[in-house]
């Protein structure tokens, strides 16, 4: 009935449990997934409610949308299709009375203010496979409608691209029996075809303050593998980020006008992250399905899996831990824990509870006596500590963390352990050290000589990596001096003429000289010395060149410096091929 | 001036000067409380939610009350405990109609009633069942039950309906502690 059930932990003593167990209401009769929670303060007046996607009990009971008040409940709203999950919002910042609450539910979201229907956004129609479209459009057509080869068509195609493919129309026109056909397909099949578009899941993203409260925008995870961007006010698309397959489960981290970034999971376990005009980062590919994605202290997420795995990874995308729980996930969330700045994940595990976890160490466990199916952390009413807990059975427990919860299991223990082991302890000589010793003192010279030539031959392997390395040597820095060669004559001796141009504002470096090289031509001479070349003024060289055959020769012209191996700058010029001496 | 102090405290009729300390969850009323106990001419209109603490001076009956108007935020309630030792009453307030936070509350009672400064003395505790106009709100009995007030042994507790926006129910409960703090403190000398 309420909360007054305490007293069965024991009258008097303070209790060992970081946990006050504030409702139990097992006849609460809550059908619900992970994602299908929210608390929000719907009306602005400081008391938050919780809010249930109550999926209904199949054909007894439809879908809706709860509301409760601490245990009771207050209000319910009917839904036509089955919520994919809910999530509370605000349209501006800074002001609690901007509460919104968004369902995606079939191909709409419906939003809510005040838990009254305030906007109802559909997703675009996706387009039908072109072969589908064609036959639907070949049968509008037709004078004369032939049902018997429009069926054999559509049989055909179903086999061929499978059920997920194929629009609805197709689908109930096949589950028909044959003499209804006839008539559906008249009724249909002028109009064109076209194909619905599903909610797969939805969140919301920080819009541009970190203050709370924050107006947020919506993300939409479509079943044509989009996510949508909704703005907060107009609720129009702001962007479309494309992933290519539908995302079962999102998570925002940022803000959206900044360097926010959104992680989203698809059904066969595909993990990645995208941001605001940035294509998809694939992170990895889960081994199972995964149950619940949350933020993981900061940045970081987690994810459990279906296998019971749970890993934590990086906002880069890089897999932190992972680790094996003692039985099957249910759900994940993040539990910050603000008085000691710890953020703790709370994963229910069939057979365990809920468990604890700050990053991979075990902190805390909650015995439940039915396994969770839907755990929801936040401010409920007053309470900024309330953790609500949806049973298999549909019951609901909402335990308060306590003020003087301590999770710091790790810090605590340290300390008294030090102090107790005040005498260090020293370990007993063992027979391998007593051995080593033994054969240190017989084998004195042989060891030395070991050491010593194992010494060089790590100094000489060093040695020749350091001249490795200054043969390699590049130099990064851009070169101040330009190169211009071009060759006069007629053959077979030319002429070479090059211009040596200092680029940069001050003189340049000394020592410098051209190396001019080829293998078919003979050059005079083929090293010049460079004078220091002043800003900007071409100096020229000149080179005689004769080639030693009628092969068309390459000259190449190298900079270089005193004492480095690399050229700074080359440039090669193309002698032609001389012409036969003119006898007269 | 010594004789005529004498005179006037063997009669009673020298105001005597007492600490009560004000506790209780946030929102649960407790500074609606204290501005009901001030003068008409100190009340503020406005009752925004308590930062630290206020201190607060109100006269009952002759005997000057000096009230820690506590935040009750959970950030702040830790202060809560550095004010047991000075004081000779405590004034526990209660959202009746928070069932949710009813646990919260008997938590933090525990927790008083196990501090070492509070845990040996004879300290009256009187206890506002605040909100009672609320349609949902629980009674007192259910709310002593829910807080385990019958563990109290060594204290004399009071639990009481009030209202403090009208100032309902105030009025007695004032007066008990007024009778328990001139039993225990200024009787005694």
């Amino acid at each position: 009935m309420n909360g007054l059930g305490i007293d069965r932990h024991g009258v008097g003593g303070l209790g060992t449990s970081r946990w006050l167990e504030a409702i139990w209401e097992p006849g609460a009769r809550i059908y619900c997934l992970p994602g299908g929670l929210e608390m929000l303060d719907i009306s602005g007046d400081g008391d938050a409610r919780f809010i249930v996607a109550d999926l209904g009990t199949g054909a007894a009971e439809s879908a809706k949308i709860r509301v409760f008040k601490g245990g009771d409940q207050i209000t319910e709203h009917s839904m036509i299709d089955p919520p994919c999950g809910v999530v509370g919002f605000y349209s501006e910042n800074g002001e609690p009375q901007s509460a919104l609450l968004a369902v995606g539910a079939g191909s709409s979201v419906y939003i809510y203010k005040n838990m009254r229907p305030h906007f109802k956004y559909c997703l675009p129609y996706m387009d039908a496979h072109p072969k589908e479209r064609e036959i639907w459009h070949r049968a509008g057509l037709e004078e004369e409608l032939n049902v018997l080869s429009l069926s054999d068509e559509l049989e055909l195609l179903l086999k061929e691209l499978g059920a997920a493919t194929i629009s609805p129309r197709t689908l109930k026109f096949l589950g028909m029996d044959v003499s209804l056909r006839f008539s559906f397909a008249e009724q249909y099949r002028r109009i064109p075809l076209s194909k619905a578009n599903a909610v797969t899941t939805i969140d919301t993203i920080r819009k541009d303050s970190w203050n709370d409260p924050a107006s947020s925008c919506l993300l939409i995870g479509t079943e044509s593998g989009e996510i949508l961007v909704l703005d907060s006010r107009a609720f129009s698309v702001v962007d479309k980020l494309p992933l290519g397959w539908p995302p079962v489960s999102l998570l925002s981290t940022g803000l959206w006008a900044g360097d926010g970034h959104i992680i989203a999971i698809g059904r066969d376990g595909k993990l990645g992250s995208v941001r605001k005009g940035c294509a998809l980062r694939l992170w990895d590919k889960l081994s199972a399905p995964a149950v619940a994605l949350t933020t993981l202290a900061g940045d970081n997420a987690a994810v459990a899996a279906m296998d019971g795995t749970l890993v934590g990874f990086s906002k880069k995308g890089i897999k932190l831990w992972q680790l094996q729980l003692p039985g099957i996930a249910l759900d994940l969330i993040s539990l910050p824990v603000l008085q000691s700045g710890l953020s703790l994940l709370a994963v229910s595990v069939a057979g365990s509870g809920v468990l604890l976890y700050d990053g991979k160490f075990h902190v805390d466990s909650i015995k439940t006596a039915e396994p969770i199916s839907a755990i929801k952390h936040g401010r409920m009413g007053q309470e900024e500590r309330a953790m609500a807990m949806v049973t298999i059975g549909g019951g609901l427990n909402v335990k308060i963390l306590k003020r003087t919860a301590d999770f710091s299991v790790k810090a605590s223990t340290n300390p008294t352990m030090n102090s107790n082991n005040n005498r260090f302890t020293i370990p007993k000589k063992t027979r391998l050290f007593v051995e080593q010793t033994i054969r240190e003192r017989s084998e004195a010279a042989k060891i030395h000589n070991a050491f010593q030539s194992a010494f060089l031959r790590l100094r000489l392997t060093v040695a020749r990596k350091a001249v490795e390395i200054l043969a390699t040597n590049q130099e990064f820095r851009p070169n101040p001096i330009t190169l211009e060669a071009s060759v006069l004559g007629l053959g077979p001796n030319y002429l070479i003429k090059i211009l040596v141009t200092n680029i940069s504002d001050g003189l340049s470096d000394t020592e410098l000289f051209l190396v001019c090289r080829d293998e078919n031509a003979d050059i005079k001479p083929r090293v010049i010395d460079l004078p220091l070349l002043p800003s900007g003024i071409p100096i020229p060289v000149s080179v005689n060149a004769t080639p030693r055959g009628k092969i068309p020769g390459k000259v190449h012209i190298m900079l270089c410096k005193m004492g480095k191996v690399k050229p700074i700058a080359l440039t090669t010029v193309v002698l032609p091929v001389p012409e036969d001496d003119i006898e007269v | 001036m010594g004789l005529f102090d004498r005179l006037t405290g063997l009669l009673g009729l020298k105001k005597k000067e007492v600490n009560v300390l004000v506790i209780g969850l946030n929102n649960s009323g407790k500074s609606t409380v204290i501005n009901h106990f001030k003068r008409e001419d100190d009340r503020c209109i406005d009752i925004v939610p308590t930062v630290g603490f206020n201190v607060e001076k109100f006269a009952f009956k002759n005997v000057g009350f000096t009230a820690f108007d506590m935040s009750g935020h959970d950030r702040y309630r830790s202060l809560w405990e550095h004010y047991y030792k000075d004081c000779q009453g405590i004034i526990f307030i209660i959202d009746s109609s928070d069932k949710l936070r009813l646990v919260v509350a008997k938590e933090e009672l525990d927790m008083l009633l196990q501090h070492p400064d509070v845990a040996g003395r004879k300290i009256p505790i009187l206890f506002l069942a605040n909100k009672m106009d609320l349609p949902d709100s629980l009674t007192t009995v259910k709310l002593a039950s829910g807080l385990g007030l019958d563990r109290i042994q060594n204290k004399p507790w009071h639990i009481r309906a009030t209202n403090a926006v009208t100032g309902e129910g105030l009025q007695p409960a004032i007066e008990w502690l007024t009778d328990q703090i001139r039993d225990i403190y200024i009787n005694k000398r």
